[in-house]
């Protein structure tokens, strides 16, 4: 029955006209980032046209997230602070909040208070990795806090466009009580919200290495290649879930993959100063939750 | 060899059955691998065929494949007629010890942290009910080693879901040593700080592990075969200080090693390392 459901499932998908899109101003910028022209100025000509975002994206970088010690007062000015890729997460992140806001049994401030967190904790994470067969460009951290942000995004479409559904699946997580809510996704519907997600992020023309990323989180031994970013992401998902930052869905996770901790080369010695980190880190979530 | 839901939950229902314990979802890929080693071990094809064949009874079997699906599951206070000798013999031996010395404690696979802990709790518990004339708690060191950085995270965090804490704990442990934070339970500070966790491979050398007053060694030699569980038997010998014990799980055995002798205290399983002086255990 499963595997009819993920057939389904994704037809449905594929079919449905209204899936949440991104604002126009991220679109744009996504194109004129990645294009060989891209520059400070043409940036923030993109940034300006939306006014709302122009005035959510200053009181972020104003906020005390960067304690920048000065007063950022145009976006041109932002930019060059705090660099492209920095104000292209600002700007995700004040258009992804607001999606997905239909009343629905799912507790959106503690949904999207997890996944910034998580978006904060790779960093946290990153820190602590020693050498790694593959090391992280620093570019790639920057795309952490867009796989962070959006890793569980396919829970939202799930519910949203296959309600009931992902009502039974919601209510057998909460019935057994100690399974992982992917487990049940696979059980139930043949696919997770991580797969989901790959889905959606591909239709917003997010780069594949980042959706990938979001794709196997919960199962990052599956990737063949480079899986050093699925892999912050999928520690940096169990330590907020195991902290209590959790999405208000499952359950206390388990276990993570030692293969994942082992290739970070991440250290039994650090445990506490990783759990110290993460949690210092993903306080700034309130801070993005507020100015959203 | 990719399982099925269907074939897992076979399995799964087989476990739940015959040891009580729950698997979860997400183990699977886990448990592939081992299963498929017993399977062709024992000329299956597949795995409807191996169910079939240990589900006919076949409790030899059926006694591997839970071992093998079973890897990190732990308890609190497991098997009560070790908990008994604990309280009635171990730990008050241990406690007269810790009047001249540190007493040194190791949990040799520790998993998410329920036995180190059920030690400790067991060891505040006495020192309390001794009041003033008791040793103070610093006196004992607990070590947690496991091969899994997974379950050491998860033991170093002391965070346990509902289901984690209601499996063998004592009502009134749960309500002294633990805060309730939402749905989870956290461990006591005092408790976390009387035990220190450490990756360990038990088929690696020991060296840094120092010497210890009791080792306990449960449920993961049944993982090993003979020939590896002496070895690691003999390394436990040399770990250990003339005057201590180990102690393994109430249905295994180490009957094959000439290193230690078994202390006969009710059911449990308590041994005494031979030829470090006196060759008689004259703790209790
Ligand atoms: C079934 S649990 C037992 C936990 C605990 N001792 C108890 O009795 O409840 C077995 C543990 O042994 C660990 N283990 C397996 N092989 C190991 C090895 N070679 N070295 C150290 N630990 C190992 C596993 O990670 C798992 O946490
Ligand atoms: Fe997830
Ligand atoms: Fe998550």
């Amino acid at each position: 029955m499963s595997e009819s459901n993920r057939d389904d499932i994704l037809r449905t998908l594929a079919a449905v006209s209204d899936l949440p899109t991104l604002p126009q101003v991220v679109t744009k910028l996504q194109e004129e980032m990645a294009s060989p022209n891209a520059s400070a100025g043409s940036i923030s000509d993109i940034i300006r046209e939306d006014p709302a975002i122009s005035i959510k994206t200053l009181r972020v970088a104003n906020s005390p997230l960067y304690g920048l010690g000065r007063k950022v007062t145009d976006i041109r000015d932002a930019v060059r602070v705090l660099g492209l890729k920095e104000v292209y997460n600002i700007v995700m992140s004040m258009s992804t909040l607001n999606l997905f806001k239909s009343d629905t049994h799912i507790n959106y401030k503690k949904f999207w208070t997890h996944c910034l967190s998580v978006a904060f904790a790779t960093k946290a994470i990153f820190e602590f990795t020693g050498d790694m067969e593959r090391p992280l460009e620093k570019e790639e951290l920057a795309d952490l806090f867009i796989a962070g942000l959006l890793h569980d995004i396919g829970i939202l479409v799930l519910d949203q466009y296959k309600p009931e559904l992902y009502k039974m699946v919601l209510q057998k997580v909460s019935e057994l009580g100690e399974v992982p809510l992917y487990g049940v996704e696979y059980e139930l519907l043949g696919i997770s919200h991580g797969e989901i997600g790959e889905f959606l992020m591909n239709k917003w023309n997010i780069p594949a290495h980042i959706a990938t990323a979001v794709a196997f989180h919960h199962r990052s031994e599956a990737i063949t290649g480079k899986r050093e970013l699925t892999e912050i992401l999928h520690i940096a998902d169990f330590i907020c879930n195991n902290q209590g930052l959790d999405n208000g869905l499952g359950v206390l996770p388990t276990s993570f993959s030692d293969e994942a901790w082992s290739n970070l080369n991440l250290s039994i010695n650090d445990i506490s100063a990783i759990i110290e980190k993460v949690r210092v880190e993903s306080e700034n979530s309130a801070i993005l939750m507020a100015l959203a | 060899m990719a399982i099925s839901k269907e074939e897992f939950d076979l399995f799964r229902t087989y476990i739940k059955d015959k040891s009580g314990i729950t698997l979860n979802y997400g183990k699977e890929y886990l448990v592939e691998n081992r299963l498929s080693v017993l399977m062709a071990q024992n000329g299956c094809e597949t795995l409807l065929d191996f169910y079939k064949k240990i589900s006919l009874n076949n409790s030899q079997l059926g006694k591997k494949v839970i071992d093998a699906m079973t890897t990190n599951e732990t308890l609190w206070f497991r098997d009560a007629t070790f908990v008994e000798a604990m309280e009635d013999k171990v730990i008050p031996w241990l406690i007269r010890k810790a009047a001249k010395k540190t007493v040194r404690i190791w949990s040799a696979a520790s998993s998410t942290g329920q036995e180190a802990y059920s030690v400790a709790m067991l060891i505040d518990d006495a020192l309390r009910k001794g009041g003033a004339a008791a040793p103070p708690a610093n006196r004992f060191q607990i070590t947690g080693t496991d091969i899994s950085p997974s379950v050491i995270f998860m033991a170093v965090a002391g965070r346990y879901s509902q289901l984690a804490v209601s499996r063998g704990m004592r009502p009134e442990f749960l309500t002294k040593y633990f805060k309730k934070e939402g749905v989870v339970y956290t461990i006591d500070e005092k408790l976390r700080n009387m035990v220190t966790f450490k990756q360990l491979n038990l088929t690696e050398s020991f060296l840094t592990m120092g010497q210890f007053d009791l080792i306990l060694c449960r449920y993961v030699l049944i993982y090993f075969d003979e020939d590896l569980k002496l070895k690691i038997c003999s390394k436990f010998h040399k770990a250990l200080h003339a005057e201590s014990l180990l102690a393994i799980g109430a249905t295994e055995s180490i009957r094959g090693s000439k290193d230690f002798t078994r202390i006969l205290t009710g059911r449990s399983t308590l041994y005494y390392p031979l030829s470090k002086g006196n060759d008689t255990f004259n703790g209790f």
